[in-house]
């Protein structure tokens, strides 16, 4: 790709990601859209644990400011406990791909790079430029998804006193993923 | 190294006739003389804002009119005798009559009259030093 | 050599290119005409594979791939740079992307214009833009180098300027292809001139042949054109109703 005898950097400064975004393009409006968004989706999907001590609480009688546990007490299925905490994440996720569209629209705008880019003797540089960020931001919504999901059903199975768990909670979850049965 | 600071493109005429004429001329002048290197053709070409096929196409002309000599690797030289000279001369002349002849004869003129009309205009200064005197 | 083969593009039910048929062998320099909307400019993008079209395009055979579109280049009015790169990162894009990307080339050009090297490309007055987007083209290394009205707002000296340099440093097998408004410019600078109208192709001469009928080219496309030299007299006559 490269010729030996040209000089291949005149700029003193050149980032390190610049082959995976779209060449002169600012990304930093983009990344802190992403970071707060991110961060949204976080406290929205700890809501679990408000829930989680919630239905914790309901397993035990108090009298007299003691505390013990209601004799075949059952803690509340982890779907319902779960309540799709994770969704912030998959809404980001809907969210940088309408930036990734952005990346694409931004050829067309103002000058016509676009011809630019079609004209690239290697077929990967155009996708290489154009979609890399958006592909990095959308595996750490699903890394975080994946995480927010596994992490609430350890505390789930962890938390619960022994003896109220309910069996089958994981194939339960995902059988009343998109509607309640 | 033959100049053309002072060539003008002109409407009408071929631009490869105008380069040929221009050499021609300078020729005739004495400005141009035995032994002068013509610019290469490329160099002629963007000096001049024109085709190399067209700079190329009046190299060619010259060559075989025996006016210039063309070696590989150098650049082309004018070649300037007693018959060649007269001959260049004798074609530009004829070129301009040619065209005099022409539009008298487009204004109605008989041979005769051209001819007396000549004599009447022969000791006369040209326009341009009378518009000076004046 | 370039072969367009009964190239046909419709736009809906407007037909764009009509049956185009033709060769563009290396080291011509190429006047392409015609009025707006003729097609020239899609002509120039069906060649990129910026659009579908129907018949066949090859360069040396092959159809136009990733493989050997590094032999065309592209400078439109439109530009096709990006605007918040400067100079020299262009510079290193197109080194990076394209083999034959000419640094030599590049720098003698940029120093002729004096164009800054590190201001952003938006920051560019029009002229210069025009003249960046045409140095682009010249120095990726290709072997045939489209331009599509490459000039609009530039002044006549930088354009004469900008010929001149071209016939300095074209090589004999690269071929300009220049679509333009200025017939009576171009006329001494190209060798072959292509007339389009309403997508077909109606001239196709080199300037030797007309030079040989003892046709002007603007007279010649006059011709082509069946332009009616008192079209300008008729109508000031029903405008003003004065009698010629």
């Amino acid at each position: 790709m490269k010729k030996t005898s040209t000089p291949t950097r005149t700029e003193d400064t050149r980032r390190w990601y610049e082959p995976f975004v779209p060449p002169g393009m600012n990304v930093e409006g983009e990344l802190i859209f992403f970071l707060i968004a991110m961060l949204a989706a976080m406290c929205y999907a700890t809501g679990f644990f408000a829930r989680l001590f919630a239905q914790m609480d309901l397993l035990y009688q108090y009298s007299y400011g003691e505390r013990t546990l209601i004799p075949g007490a059952v803690m509340a299925p982890f779907y319902e406990v779960f309540n799709q905490a994770w969704t912030g994440y998959f809404i980001v996720l809907l969210c940088m791909l309408g930036w990734g569209i952005y990346h694409d629209l931004y050829y067309k705008q103002d000058t016509k790079s676009i011809y630019t880019m079609r004209r690239l003797p290697d077929r990967v540089s155009f996708l290489r430029y154009t979609w890399t960020l958006t592909l990095c931001e959308v595996l750490v919504c699903v890394l975080f998804a994946i995480l927010c999901l596994s992490m609430s059903y350890g505390f789930y199975c962890l938390m619960t006193p022994d003896g109220c768990l309910p069996d089958g909670q994981w194939t339960l979850f995902w059988d009343n993923l998109f509607y309640r049965k | 190294m033959i100049q053309f600071d002072s060539f003008r493109a002109q409407n009408g005429l071929p631009i490869y006739l105008q380069i040929l004429r221009y050499i021609k001329r300078g020729i005739v002048s004495g400005d141009i003389a035995d032994g002068d290197a013509l610019p290469s053709r490329r160099m002629l070409s963007a000096m001049l804002g024109v085709n190399p096929n067209t700079i190329q196409k009046a190299y060619r002309i010259l060559e075989e009119d025996g006016l210039i000599a063309s070696h590989a690797g150098a650049k082309s030289v004018i070649v300037l005798n007693e018959e060649n000279r007269a001959r260049v001369r004798r074609e530009l002349l004829q070129d301009d009559i040619r065209e005099t002849a022409f539009a008298l004869r487009g204004m109605g003129l008989s041979l005769q009259e051209a001819i007396s009309l000549l004599t009447q205009c022969w000791d006369m200064p040209s326009l341009s030093d009378e518009e000076d005197s004046e | 050599m370039l072969k367009l083969d009964h190239i046909n593009k419709f736009y809906g039910m407007r037909q764009a290119l009509n049956d185009v048929s033709l060769e563009l062998p290396r080291g011509e320099i190429v006047g392409l005409f015609g009025e707006n909307g003729a097609g020239k400019t899609t002509l120039m993008k069906c060649i990129f594979g910026f659009h579908g079209y129907r018949g066949a395009i090859t360069l040396d055979g092959e159809p136009i791939t990733t493989k050997n579109i590094a032999k065309l280049s592209f400078a439109t009015s439109e530009h096709s740079f990006f605007p918040n790169l400067s100079a020299a990162a262009h510079r290193d894009f197109y080194a990076n992307h394209f083999d034959g990307f000419s640094d030599k080339r590049y720098t003698a050009l940029m120093d002729f214009f004096a164009l800054p090297k590190h201001k952003p490309l938006r920051a560019f007055s029009t002229g210069q833009k025009n003249q960046f987007e045409v140095i682009l083209a010249l120095s990726q290394g290709a072997d045939y180098i489209f331009m599509d009205e490459p000039f609009a707002g530039n002044d006549i000296f930088n354009r004469e300027d900008f010929y001149k340099v071209l016939l300095g440093i074209l090589e004999p097998h690269e071929t300009v292809v220049l679509s333009t408004h200025l017939i009576e410019e171009v006329s001494d600078f190209i060798g072959r001139a292509l007339l389009l109208r309403t997508g077909s192709i109606i001239g196709d001469v080199t300037t030797d042949t007309l030079d040989g009928e003892g046709l002007s080219l603007v007279d010649y496309i006059k011709n082509t054109y069946s332009y009616r030299a008192d079209r300008v007299s008729r109508a000031l006559h029903t405008l003003t109703g004065e009698d010629e």
